[in-house]
């Protein structure tokens, strides 16, 4: 994978050059020091992984996100100090947040995430058809089938609909919002209780340990994803 | 908007008072008026109050100014006469106009020296009722701004985001440069140590809040290395004067943070901070190179500034002056000036 980290201070750039440098996957990392120079890196180069810093002096990170191109836009994860940034992060479709400072198994997870997620994509992604499923649990899209293992499970309508959507999004953050207006077809943010309600349910059928759950994930004052 | 919430405001509170006399109108006596009469009898009365109730309270706030209590009250009994008279005048001429005295009277100026008559006593005591009521509203309002300033000094001090972004660059130096690691941990270490402090009141000398904004300087530097650089320029003999505690930092912090994309490409913020007694004042500068505010926009409009004018305000009164302002053309950047008077620390605690 190609990566970039965005970040206007060279400690910061080195810390996760260090981290990443560890990991297989990756086989190159280029840094940027300011907004200016990501923007022109996100248009020369087709990166695949893009780590964002958000306060910079001359462009903040989500206008950089902005300028990425729209069809072979980048995995975005935004790093930041602020917490209540990394929520607006998911607004504009970030794949995930790292809030510093950071330890190396947070980002070495984050960026398995986004290989996989990226894999997705390139065989078609939403258009191709959502992620198949998660742990032992896999989706007959065709018949609205939902197994674990080769045992069919019995979801209700709006169970099955809440889990085709969010597997849609292959694996990136669904707020609760979205998922209210895809699923339910409300136009505001009235009862959020029932899509909490409706992944617990989800959670008691498809997690091995629903206290615990490995693949529904929950994000913070934010949403929900699926995590294989 | 705000100003026609605040007439319907008015325009109501009077009509309830309007509608409490009323019913007692109507229930008193042995044959009582129809309701339509003794509602345009009433409203006539109160209403002339809510078109004085706006001038009552603009002069009871230019009252309020005058300081002692002794000449408030004076200002007041002419403005009391005044208003007493003028807006039972005012409810006598609605009143003719509306033909509704009992005995009707045959001219405006009969009907309007009858309600001056009958109404102006009573009126001195409900001109009495709204200063004391505006009064309550000021001192109630003034209480939770009091509050509120004095919240923001004490969590303002350091930025959450500046804690956590120190500990990321601390996290990339252990492992590279252990040594600059440690040095980083004890600069902040002093910062927070201050922070959490209950020792010191609001103000410290400038000796201590230079020392303070040392460490700070010191971390901002370790983080952004050659891209910024930072001078102090202090006159000799300043080191004694009471300053308010962080009220240098958020001007720096805002300087780095405008400062850091300096026009020309240079890439070096350069950030100036300078202390200079003139005559029984202090002033104190934050100078930037960065690309100044823009026009219109609101660099006033930061956190950290916005606490500093509540403070010096809290502090000084109108005895502080504070400006940020785009440095005189060609220097480029912005400026920051805060002056206070000029008190040495030592004395003021003797």
């Amino acid at each position: 994978m190609h990566t970039v980290i965005v970040d206007d201070e060279a400690p910061a750039r080195r810390r996760l050059r260090g981290v990443l440098q560890q990991i297989p996957s990756i086989t190159r990392i280029d840094e940027c020091a300011s907004g200016r120079e990501a923007v022109e890196a996100l248009r020369r180069g087709t990166p695949d992984l893009v780590f964002l810093d958000i306060q910079m002096p001359d462009l903040d990170g989500f206008e950089v996100a902005a300028a990425a191109s729209e069809e072979q836009a980048p995995a975005i994860v935004f790093v930041t100090a602020y917490d209540q940034h990394a929520l607006r992060a998911f607004e504009v479709h970030a794949f995930d947040y790292l809030l510093k400072p950071f330890d190396d198994e947070r980002v070495v997870a984050t960026v398995e995430r986004a290989a996989q997620f990226l894999e997705w994509i390139r065989r078609g992604g939403a258009a191709a058809g959502a992620l198949r499923g998660f742990g032992d649990v896999s989706v007959d899209f065709a018949t609205h089938q939902v197994y674990r293992g080769d045992r069919a499970v019995d979801l209700r309508p709006k169970e099955y609909a809440l889990l085709a959507a969010l597997l849609r999004r292959g694996g990136r953050v669904a707020s609760r919002l979205e998922l209210l207006r895809e699923v339910w077809g409300y136009a505001e943010d009235v009862m959020s209780r029932t899509v909490d309600t409706h992944v617990a349910m989800l959670r008691r059928k498809l997690e091995r340990d629903p206290a615990h759950p490995r693949h529904i994930v929950t994000v913070r004052t934010f949403g929900y994803r699926i995590e294989r | 908007m705000r100003h026609m919430q605040r007439i319907l405001m008015v325009l109501g509170a009077w009509t309830a008072v309007a509608l409490l006399f009323s019913v007692q109108m109507r229930f008193q006596g042995e044959s009582p008026r129809s309701w339509a009469w003794i509602a345009g009898w009433q409203l006539a009365g109160w209403w002339s109050w809510a078109a004085f109730t706006p001038l009552v309270t603009a002069f009871s706030a230019r009252a309020a100014r005058l300081g002692s209590s002794l000449r408030i009250v004076a200002a007041h009994v002419p403005a009391a006469l005044a208003t007493a008279v003028l807006c039972a005048a005012a409810e006598g001429a609605v009143k003719w106009a509306l033909g509704i005295y009992r005995t009707t009277p045959l001219s405006l100026g009969a009907g309007v020296s009858y309600a001056v008559a009958t109404y102006w006593t009573f009126n001195v005591l409900i001109y009495a009722m709204v200063v004391g009521l505006y009064h309550a509203v000021r001192a109630a309002r003034l209480e939770s701004q009091l509050m509120q300033a004095r919240l923001d000094a004490l969590t303002g001090q350091l930025q959450p985001h500046f804690l956590f972004n120190t500990l990321h660059t601390i996290s990339a130096f252990v492992l590279e440069d252990p040594k600059q690691a440690n040095r980083m941990i004890t600069r902040l270490s002093e910062l927070l140590r201050h922070s959490f402090s209950r020792e010191h009141g609001p103000l410290v000398t400038l000796e201590e809040e230079l020392q303070l904004l040392d460490h700070y300087v010191a971390i901002q530097e370790a983080r952004f290395g050659d891209r910024l650089k930072v001078t102090f320029r202090v006159d000799a003999g300043t080191g004694a004067a009471a300053v308010p505690t962080f009220l240098l930092q958020p001007l720096v912090e805002n300087a780095i943070r405008h400062g850091a994309d300096p026009p020309g490409g240079s890439g070096i913020a350069e950030v100036e901070i300078a202390a200079v007694r003139v005559g029984d004042r202090l002033r104190l500068e934050v100078r930037d190179n960065g690309p100044g505010i823009p026009a219109g926009a609101g660099r006033n409009g930061g956190v950290g500034i916005a606490n500093t004018r509540a403070r010096l305000a809290q502090l000084y009164g109108a005895g502080h002056s504070f400006a940020l302002v785009n440095a005189p053309a060609g220097k480029g950047g912005a400026v920051a000036t805060v002056e206070i008077p000029y008190v040495d620390h030592a004395y003021r605690h003797r």
